[in-house]
């Protein structure tokens, strides 16, 4: 029997079981919006993680069924099922889960000792090697992916079929008009702010992280002269709150202490912004979150220097 | 001394900061909440075990303190008749029954590494006193220190060091803390005894607050037991003292001396400082208990309060005599499990002999471990959640230490501060990895220290 008193999960299997399902509400609306591809997608994602978790645990010689039971792959699939654009390709994928798991993680001293988050990690590769594949992606305004069948899906998947251009697309497709569209342009950023509050309550992660994201995002982007609500709609499009709440928060590429994790999440805030404002990529919150990650050693020490021992003398 | 303090300006302000101190609980950061499953046996009143007729061991080693045997097999031995004798840093034993001496020798003790030099006594069952000396109270500090010894006092709160040694060192003294928190989960001795004996407790303090000069006495009791605190302020109310008891937040490890001089008192008790140089002197309620018997009756510390609890049928705290086998708790319990766990969940270790004996610092038996404790579960990776930094008390890096102590880098963990880990084992107990964190800091400060 547990003795520490409360809800929070008291392994790390429990922890990664506890971000799984946090992340299903805002999955369910995501699916809910665009149709089967989430669903397919994440399926994906989830077996080509769990495959090639395993066979880096074989490689690196550790028990496998001790390293796959801990469930960070889970975590890892269903993050980069979310992050990538809708319709890449299953190849592609591959290649991402390939990065995060292989690369970020295993070859960067396995779980808890890399640097940069995998799944943000396998995402860059990506963007960057196959910007022209990815974009435009299914953009809320017109999800016509939710009027494609499996088949029409998985031979696209698969590029059995040709790419399907936006252009091409729009008169193909009729635009569905119902009320999801009209009400709300992009709902999965409810679900996962709900799930990511409910683990901040629980204490599976640190608030301070997305509320100083957020925080210094929305400021920098009324400086650059938008209006407060245009700041604030600006927080639920893309993967803003999956970022903020599933993916800079997590514990091992963040820092170690509360003030640094504050700086941290300034950081993630204020480079997303530069990059949305600026930048080429229409989001750009997996760079800012690489960039903090590499800053972590830099922001702990800052940190350090302000907690002094509740038994020093002030 | 309240004279002397008010004479000059910085005295002035001195007194004052220390009235303020003594009305307020100052916070100190860390600690964790646990569950404490002390409704299991805090309910019924201290039960006496039955007058022994069977074989006792009594241990002649407490702690570091080792006393030499003064008798022979085959005398007999009255109740509280000196059996060991020890000196200024050794405590003396005494014979917990009367009975004959069988042999002297190594026996297993319930909350002990390993096993302890003990005399074997043969109980007679007649559980007759010697003629108990009325000597002269002690009327100074250094006088009650060596009594003290003589009686055999050791802190009943955790590893048993010699009250004795704790007085002789006092120094200026502004405060006297008695230490009534009990965070230690399971555990309801110190609680009992506060419920039943407040008047002994409180005329113990009041007079070794007047020994020792100290302006204030303050017990500090978590506010899971307002029994126990109902009972102290009317024992104070009943003997007009000035004792306060202070109310603190029930969080693990409150009764960590650090922790309790700074809700207490306000004072800072850094690493390596011993409360003595921050003018504070810190004792457990039981400690406290036991002085006063000693003091008023000319009892030395021949039993102590045990709980019982966990998978029994009559949980509880019982009286026992020290150098009883635990064999014997069983029964009063109404026990059956053989999986016992000496101590608090967090301080306390698995019993591995079974027919150990009660030492002076057995506080607690609880039967079936492992449907109460946390199962032990293979260590896995850190994931950096940074939760043992959170509830380490004494503001310590609890995972970058157990990377530096797995690597033995010796340098890095002294500058790392690691001799100011109190061993409580909060890290340990909160690591979602399982880290043996605490064990691993244990090993590398003994190895430090050599
Ligand atoms: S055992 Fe040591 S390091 Fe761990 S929480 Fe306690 S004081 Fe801190
Ligand atoms: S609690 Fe355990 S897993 Fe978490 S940071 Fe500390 S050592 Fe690592």
């Amino acid at each position: 029997m547990s003795l520490v008193n409360g809800l929070r999960p008291g392994s790390v299997r429990g922890v990664m079981a506890a971000i799984s399902l946090a992340l299903i509400p805002g999955t369910l609306l995501h699916a809910l919006q665009f149709g089967a591809i989430v669903w397919l997608q994440t399926g994906w994602c989830l077996l080509l993680a769990l495959v090639i978790e395993a066979l880096c645990l074989r490689l690196r010689g550790r028990p496998i069924t001790a390293g796959l039971g801990d469930l960070s792959w889970l975590v890892c699939g269903l993050l980069l099922a979310r992050a990538l654009p809708l319709l890449v390709p299953v190849w592609m994928m591959a290649l991402a889960v390939l990065t995060a798991l292989g690369l970020a993680k295993h070859a960067g001293g396995g779980l808890g000792r890399n640097r940069l988050n995998p799944a943000m990690a396998g995402l860059a590769v990506v963007a960057i090697c196959f910007y022209q594949f990815l974009y435009p992606a299914p953009d809320p305004l017109a999800p016509w992916t939710a009027a494609l069948t499996l088949e029409e899906l998985l031979l696209l998947e698969w590029q059995l079929a040709p790419r399907l251009e936006a252009d091409a697309l729009s008169g193909a497709t009729p635009l569905k008009t119902g009320l999801l569209d009209s009400a709300a342009p992009y709902l999965s950023w409810c679900g996962y702010l709900a799930g990511g509050l409910l683990l901040a309550l629980i204490g599976v992660i640190r608030i301070e992280i997305p509320l100083a994201m957020m925080a210094s995002s929305v400021s920098l982007c009324m400086l650059s002269g938008h209006t407060l609500t245009e700041s604030l709609h600006s927080l639920s499009l893309g993967g803003y709150m999956l970022t903020a709440f599933f993916i800079a928060t997590d514990p091992v590429t963040s820092p170690d202490n509360r003030s640094a994790r504050i700086l941290f999440g300034i950081t993630v805030g204020v480079v997303t912004e530069l990059i949305r404002e600026f930048g080429l990529y229409a989001d750009g919150l997996c760079f800012a979150v690489l960039t903090a990650n590499l800053l972590v050693p830099n922001l702990n020490r800052v940190g350090a220097r302000l907690h002094r021992p509740w038994y020093q003398a002030a | 001394m309240l004279n002397q303090s008010l004479t000059n300006p910085s005295g002035f302000l001195q007194f004052f900061f220390d009235s303020l101190s003594a009305l307020v609980v100052r916070r100190w950061r860390g600690g964790v909440k646990l569950r404490d499953h002390k409704q299991l046996s805090s309910g019924k009143a201290i039960r006496r075990c039955p007058t022994p007729a069977i074989p006792l061991a009594i241990p002649l080693e407490q702690g570091r303190s080792r006393a030499l045997p003064c008798v022979k097999p085959g005398e007999r031995v009255l109740k509280g008749q000196v059996i060991g004798i020890g000196d200024g840093r050794n405590l003396w034993v005494h014979a917990s029954t009367s009975g004959i001496v069988q042999s002297i020798g190594p026996a297993a003790v319930a909350d002990r590494n390993t096993p302890a030099e003990s005399v074997f006594i043969a109980a007679d069952g007649k559980d007759e006193w010697i003629e108990r000396q009325s000597l002269a109270a002690p009327r100074t500090v250094t006088e009650l220190a060596r009594y003290a010894m003589r009686m055999g006092l050791a802190g009943l709160g955790g590893a048993g060091f010699p009250t004795g040694l704790k007085l002789a060192g006092a120094e200026r003294t502004d405060f006297l803390l008695i230490n009534g928190a009990e965070c230690e989960p399971f555990l309801t001795c110190d609680d009992a005894l506060m419920r039943e004996r407040a008047d002994t407790i409180i005329q113990a303090a009041d007079f070794l607050a007047a020994l020792l000069g100290a302006g204030r006495t303050l017990i500090g009791v978590e506010g899971n037991k307002p029994e126990a605190i109902a009972a102290l302020k009317s024992a104070i109310a009943r003997a007009g003292s000035d004792v306060r008891v202070k109310r603190i937040p029930e969080r693990y490890p409150a009764g960590g001396q650090p922790m309790l001089v700074r809700a207490l008192c306000g004072r800072r008790l850094r690493p390596g400082q011993l409360p003595g140089n921050v003018g504070v002197q810190v004792l457990n309620v039981a400690s406290l208990h036991a002085l006063g018997r000693a003091v008023f009756a000319g009892e030395p510390l021949i039993s102590r309060i045990v709980t019982l609890t966990g998978s029994c049928s009559h949980p509880g705290n019982v009286e026992v005599p020290i150098g009883l086998p635990v064999t014997q708790l069983a029964g009063i319990a109404g026990a059956v499990s053989q999986d016992i766990h000496v101590g608090g969940p967090m301080m306390g270790r698995a019993l591995d002999a079974p027919e150990a004996v009660v030492s002076k610092t057995t506080s607690c038996l609880i039967y079936g471990a492992a449907t109460w404790l946390p199962r032990p579960e293979p260590a896995g990776d850190c994931i950096r959640c940074n939760r043992c930094v959170d509830v380490c008390p004494m503001a310590l890096q609890p995972m970058s230490l157990y990377t530096a102590a797995r690597e033995k880098q010796m340098k890095t963990l002294k500058m790392m501060n690691l001799d100011a880990c109190i061993e409580c084992g909060a890290c340990s107990l909160s690591c979602p990895a399982r880290l043996p964190l605490r064990d691993s800091f244990r090993e590398s400060k003994r190895e430090l220290r050599q």
